[in-house]
């Protein structure tokens, strides 16, 4: 899941960035209001984490101005004002969750992974395909009931695959999802781990889950198939 | 009474005002138709009193002419009558020789007429005539003896008594001095008398010429008993008018007394008519012919006059005293009527120009701490209020400004204070997820360094606010050199300017020594230079200058960066103003550099001005140079004190 960090305190989304990271989240860094409009605007994120007061265009205004130009991204309001009324105003301008520092990093976890279940319409955490299951906030994966150990970017592309479950998504999708801005785009890196994945994942299995759509790109199979 | 309110004491002062202007105005026009209404009653008084008057004047004049006309018949009624044989008779018997003197004829006759022009002895012989009144009761017409009793008496020129009416007592109608001793001929002369039984009675004297009558021949008695013209002798009389002649009469009824009676015409005709046998002024002799009238029956209708008049007047006054009540009454009444809608006016007038300062109230009424609006357009309201309005609203923007800054500031601190915080928080938790190699905890703990200076810094920023505002961070002067002092604030600074890229420049003249506080004068130097560096353009330059003369020194610090905006130019040393709203770089900022920059210098007892274009800030610093006196000296006198 790729999630822009909106934060220009840099100790703060430096320890952050490296939190989601090893949580197998893409992250992308902006410090300011413009540079967090710019990359809200040019990349498709899952979530949006924007702190409130920031130099140049604060939060609320960034918010104001997507949401009125339908940028329809899960926002997460990351500030230090804690009031009721600050956190009514945030809601009501269009932010999808509000969160006030100090804070927790499970909690943001928690509330990130929320967030994309949402954006996915999922409620139950744990996503079942056939004998797989998937729990997204334990971050565990059984197959027939054995457990499947995975790295963090193998996890995001199988939980990316779960949540298009049935449908073709293409590498591309892949690439913009799961990989952050410096990450360097080689052709065959999608690839690469979706034969880690079938390795670990459909390897003894009667049933391949991995199904590849020749010149589209990679499927998780889907009820009917 | 106490006044609370502007309405009541408004109503109350403005009500006396109207009581205090109505009762004068009441009073004045009272007085003043009260005075007409005096002089009204002055003038019909003296209508009635002169009405009265002439009523009276009128009655005592018919009297008078009454009596007048009387007497005037009467006295026309007087002839010469001769001495007959048998009167002749007693002259010789009485009269001896010698006494046949003038006098003594005349003594002896009773007779009027026997002048001294005609000698004493010639007289008996031209048979003188003695003026009598025939049957004198019948000239005196009494057309009604109800009216009035009338009384007559007649005398002689010499003033001796011929003839009276039987009622009056001897005495009672005597002859005064002057009228007999006149030798004018009077005509008439009134006065008013009491008889005896005590009746008042007007009287008139009248002197009348009467004829004699001497035709130098004896008129045989019956012969001059003859009437004419059988007598050519006797002088015809003519008609004797009985009373007072009804209807028009010849001579205008007298206004007043007698006086009216134009004396010559009477005297004239009767004169002429004497006159015509004789041709002699010199034979007519004089008699007096007294005439009175009772006063009782005029005095009555006097009276009834005078009552009359005094009744008038009595109700004239009552009448004046009715109206003078019911103008009284009027005005009050009017004036209470006048007092309540004035009152009423009063209050309604109140309303309405009190109507402004109620709605002034109320829209300042509905201010509250959430909303700072004054619900009031100052274009409605009269002149008067406009500016308080004005003001108000200004002030209350103020102050709503002064809110929302402290509310800002409040939330400033807590993403200052919070956000190192959760930096902090957060660096650790990320860091003990997983064991890690040395060099990843290393880094980590290097982050968490970072994450406690800032919140060390800022700390110690709201601290020195808050002891600059206990007024528990003194002034502790030492003696300092200022140029010293502001090469090292340069040192500190140095690295970072280089860091953007930016030229430090100084210009610091030979050392200065001075009284000063070196640890805020470095806090106050630090800062200006952190925000020339921080708010220059890349590839700018800092300039930190100074120059001294013998009592101050000029610190500059210059920076050619975006410079501060005029409308933020006023508010940059308030605490928590920042002239962007948004946050600014990593550095920790919440609007408390300038203020406490601002505080220090004051302390310092200096002066911070600051210049502003497009082309960067200035800020000038004034110091005043104090000489350190030589740390000996002070030893001694501390020592001297102690001592």
């Amino acid at each position: 899941m790729r999630v822009l960090l909106v934060e220009d305190h840099k100790p703060l989304s430096k320890a952050l960035k490296r939190g989601l990271e090893e949580e197998s989240f893409a992250v992308d860094l902006a410090e300011d209001g413009e540079e967090a409009d710019y990359k809200a605007r040019s990349a498709n994120y899952d979530v949006i984490i924007l702190d409130v007061m920031l130099p140049k265009i604060d939060g609320l205004t960034l918010l104001r101005q997507w949401r009125k130009d339908s940028i329809q991204t899960h926002v997460l309001l990351l500030t230090a004002k804690d009031t009721t009324d600050d956190k009514v105003k945030g809601l009501n301008i269009g932010a999808d969750d509000y969160l006030t520092k100090p804070f927790q990093l499970e909690e943001l976890l928690a509330r990130m992974r929320a967030l994309v279940r949402r954006t996915h319409q999922k409620k139950d955490p744990v996503l079942r395909v056939f004998d797989l299951e998937i729990d997204t906030s334990a971050r565990t994966v059984r197959r027939a009931g054995q457990m499947v150990h995975l790295t963090p970017r193998e996890f995001a592309l199988l939980q990316f695959l779960a949540f298009h479950r049935g449908k073709v998504v293409t590498r591309t999708m892949i690439w913009e999802h799961l990989y952050d801005e410096y990450d360097e785009n080689t052709s065959n890196v999608v690839d690469v781990y979706i034969r880690y994945l079938r390795t670990k994942v459909d390897k003894g299995h009667e049933v391949a889950l991995i199904l590849t759509r020749w010149g589209e790109g990679y499927m998780l199979r889907g009820e009917e198939e | 009474m106490k006044m609370n309110s502007i309405r009541l004491s408004l109503i109350v002062y403005f009500v006396l005002l109207l009581t205090f202007a109505m009762s004068a105005v009441a009073w004045l026009s009272f007085r003043l138709t009260a005075a007409s209404l005096r002089d009204r009653q002055g003038d019909a008084h003296d209508l009635i009193v002169s009405q009265c008057d002439a009523q009276v004047a009128i009655a005592r004049a018919e009297v008078d002419h009454r009596i007048l006309r009387q007497a005037q018949n009467m006295a026309r009624s007087t002839r010469s009558v001769p001495v007959h044989a048998e009167a002749w008779f007693a002259v010789p018997i009485i009269c001896s020789p010698g006494l046949l003197s003038p006098h003594f004829a005349n003594a002896i006759f009773l007779a009027e007429g026997l002048h001294s022009k005609v000698s004493p002895f010639v007289q008996p012989v031209l048979q003188p005539r003695l003026a009598v009144i025939e049957d004198a009761e019948d000239h005196v017409p009494f057309p009604d003896r109800n009216i009035a009793q009338e009384y007559f008496q007649t005398y002689n020129g010499r003033g001796q008594p011929m003839q009276n009416s039987e009622v009056l007592q001897p005495g009672e109608f005597t002859l005064s001095e002057r009228v007999q001793s006149t030798s004018e001929l009077l005509m008439e002369q009134f006065d008013t008398i009491g008889l005896e039984d005590g009746t008042r009675v007007r009287r008139v004297t009248l002197m009348a010429p009467v004829p004699r009558y001497n035709p130098g021949v004896v008129v045989p008695w019956v012969w001059d008993r003859m009437p004419p013209p059988w007598n050519p002798f006797r002088i015809p009389l003519g008609p004797i008018a009985k009373g007072v002649p009804k209807g028009p009469s010849t001579t205008p009824f007298p206004k007043g007394p007698a006086k009216g009676i134009p004396p010559s015409s009477f005297r004239d005709r009767w004169l002429a008519q004497v006159r015509a046998p004789f041709q002699s002024p010199s034979q007519v002799t004089n008699m007096f012919v007294q005439y009175g009238a009772d006063l009782g029956l005029t005095d009555a209708k006097i009276g009834a006059y005078e009552t009359e008049r005094d009744e008038k007047l009595a109700n004239l006054n009552t009448a004046i005293e009715n109206e003078l009540g019911v103008l009284r009454s009027r005005m009050i009444g009017v004036g209470l009527v006048a007092l309540v809608s004035l009152v009423l006016g009063a209050l309604g007038i109140v309303w309405v120009g009190l109507s402004p300062l109620t709605r002034m109230s109320e829209a300042v009424r509905h201010v509250s701490p959430r909303n700072f609006a004054l619900d009031l357009d100052p274009k409605t309201l009269p002149g008067e209020l406009q500016p308080i309005a004005e003001r108000i609203a200004e002030m209350l923007k103020h102050l709503q400004m002064a809110f929302e800054r402290e509310k800002q500031a409040s939330a400033d601190i807590s993403h200052e204070l919070r956000t190192p915080v959760a930096a902090l928080m957060t660096t650790l938790e990320v860091g003990l997820r997983k064991s890690r190699s040395g060099e990843e905890y290393r880094e980590i703990l290097e982050e968490c360094k970072i994450c406690g200076q800032h919140m060390y810094k800022l700390v110690e920023r709201l601290l020195a606010l808050a002891r600059l505002d206990a007024g528990v961070d003194p002034y502790r002067p030492r003696a300092t050199d200022v140029c010293d002092l502001a090469l090292e604030c340069a040192d500190i600074i140095r690295p970072l300017a280089k860091a953007r890229g930016l030229k430090l420049k100084l210009d610091l003249p030979e050392p200065v020594l001075t009284m000063t506080d070196p640890e805020k004068l470095q806090e106050v130097l630090i800062n200006l230079l952190h925000n020339a560096v921080e708010y220059n353009n890349d590839q700018g330059s800092i300039e930190l200058a100074m120059t001294h003369d013998a009592n101050q020194m000029h610190i500059t610090v210059r920076d050619t960066g975006i410079g501060i905006k005029p409308e933020a130019m006023e508010h940059i040393f308030e605490r928590f103003y920042r002239a962007d709203a948004s946050r600014h770089a990593d550095m920790p900022h919440a609007g408390l550099g300038l203020s406490i920059v601002k505080s220090y210098v004051e302390l310092m007892k200096g002066l911070i001005r600051v210049e502003s274009s497009d082309a960067g800030t200035a800020f000038h610093i004034t110091l005043p140079i104090v000489e350190p006196s030589p740390p000996r000296e002070s030893g001694i006198m501390e020592m001297a004190r102690v001592g």
